[in-house]
């Protein structure tokens, strides 16, 4: 073990740098997935004919799939069909389209279970639907959803380093990189890595407790 | 104001509605009794399109509901509604739940409506809870506190739906009061409800539903003097001697 090698300036740099990667791809992801997933949802949960219908049988197929299958999908069956995106954007591609999946139904759930009597209520006094589903029904509905929400954010970021695969040079990958050189190197990687994406994810989780603790006032 | 022409509804294969005949005029309470099933509620809710009628007509104030240029929410802002489990919106305040629809539907500015929320809180008795949540309310001051609701919107209708039925019995002779008290300031109303006391105090009209069907349609007194119907009879004799 060699881990004033390991931890030379160069390779905090270069770890730093898969990070930010890393960091990126899953943000960029979130909030792509997050407005797909959530369109999707809602589109099965108001139950228009044929529509969502299609639209569940498509996130069935893709929640069933594995993302490796999918990020291959997305860097070498695409462009075959003339879609092409560099490595990144790749990466984003499939990450976005297995989470919006996941959320699309975590979404449906939480509308699904706030009481049917509150849209009633809402429409009953004349709201219409769209004041009634985002007045009335999401706020409950989010507050329902922000722990699965917060916890599918969380295997998203965890899930970058599938990206690997296709040599998008996130934490991992450089990870990786570094101890590829010397075999001294390998556990001081590991502890990097274990203490950078703890600390991301650990991020995110108090984002989902402040979140949670601010939405229980009543 | 309200007018059923052979109105028919189907829940797939089951026959909820059969050939609904009725009228409820302005300034009218009735109240409409009948066994668990026996399509009273669904009746109610299709007056504001809360279900849809499978074929019939139904007019309100004079307006085909079934027609595509009938707009629901222009039906229901006059049409207010209270509900067997309340429906209050849980992450409002009292005052907020009152004013919400005022505030969107009617574009009132917030201090005019909160004013008239203090109103009609005041007159449900419950002005001392405006800023609590539904949450901190037993059930009998949250069926008040959706009464002003629908109240805050001016309907020239409110419809009950087992208003008292998911009610301690403590509770239930709180909300009674307030809809008496509605009654005789002439509110018209239609109330979906087991209170005989309530039907032969205030209703002017009692309509009795069996299995869908409208077995009985008479002036209180008429009602609960001499039920014309056998099926009619046999349920008053349960529900009074319970």
């Amino acid at each position: 073990m060699d881990f004033l090698g390991a931890f030379s300036w160069i390779n905090i740099r270069f770890l730093l740098q898969g990070l930010l990667i890393t960091v990126e791809v899953a943000a960029a992801s979130i909030v792509l997935s997050f407005l797909i997933g959530g369109f999707a949802g809602l589109i099965r949960f108001i139950k228009i004919p044929y529509l969502s219908k299609i639209v569940g049988i498509v996130i069935d197929v893709i929640r069933n799939l594995p993302l490796l299958l999918i990020i291959f999908f997305t860097y070498f069956a695409l462009p075959q069909i003339g879609i092409r995106f560099d490595i990144f954007w790749s990466s984003v591609a499939a990450l976005t389209i297995f989470e919006s999946a996941m959320l699309s139904e975590i979404i449906r759930a939480g509308l699904n279970a706030v009481p049917k009597g509150q849209m009633e209520a809402g429409l009953s006094t004349g709201l219409n639907f769209s004041q009634t589903m985002s007045i009335v029904v999401f706020p409950q509905a989010f507050k329902a959803m922000v722990p699965a929400i917060v916890s599918q954010f969380i295997s998203l970021i965890k899930d970058t380093s599938l990206a690997v695969i296709i040599s998008l040079p996130e934490l991992t990958h450089n990870a990786k990189i570094i101890y590829g050189q010397n075999s001294n190197y390998v556990l001081p990687m590991f502890i990097a890595m274990t203490v950078l994406y703890f600390i991301v994810c650990y991020i995110l989780s108090l984002v989902s407790k402040f979140l949670e603790s601010r939405q229980y006032n009543y | 104001m309200i007018e059923f022409k052979h109105v028919e509804k189907y829940f797939g294969a089951f026959h909820a509605l059969k050939d609904i005949n009725l009228t409820f005029n302005k300034g009218e309470v009735v109240v409409v009794i009948g066994p668990s099933g026996s399509g009273k509620s669904t009746m109610l809710r299709c007056i504001n399109g809360l279900e849809e009628i499978s074929s019939g007509i139904l007019l309100i104030n004079d307006l085909d509901i079934r027609s595509k240029e009938t707009r629901l929410p222009e039906i229901r802002k006059n049409i207010g509604m209270v509900f067997q489990h309340f429906n209050l919106y849980p992450h409002k305040t009292v005052l907020e739940n009152i004013t919400l629809a005022p505030i969107k539907v009617l574009k009132k500015d917030e201090a005019a409506a909160i004013k008239e929320a203090e109103k009609f809180l005041n007159k449900v008795d419950m002005l001392d809870k405006k800023d609590s949540y539904p949450s901190q309310l037993s059930g009998g001051q949250k069926q008040r506190v959706a009464i002003a609701r629908g109240l805050a919107m001016n309907p020239q209708m409110l419809l009950f739906d087992e208003p008292t039925s998911a009610l301690d019995p403590e509770m239930i002779g709180d909300v009674l009061k307030v809809m008496k008290k509605l009654a005789k300031e002439g509110m018209s109303m239609i109330v979906v409800t087991h209170e005989m006391g309530f039907a032969s105090e205030v209703a002017d009209r009692v309509v009795f539903m069996d299995s869908g069907q409208v077995l009985e349609d008479s002036e209180t007194q008429t009602f609960f003097d001499h039920p014309k119907e056998e099926r009619a009879r046999q349920f008053l004799s349960k529900i009074i001697n319970h």
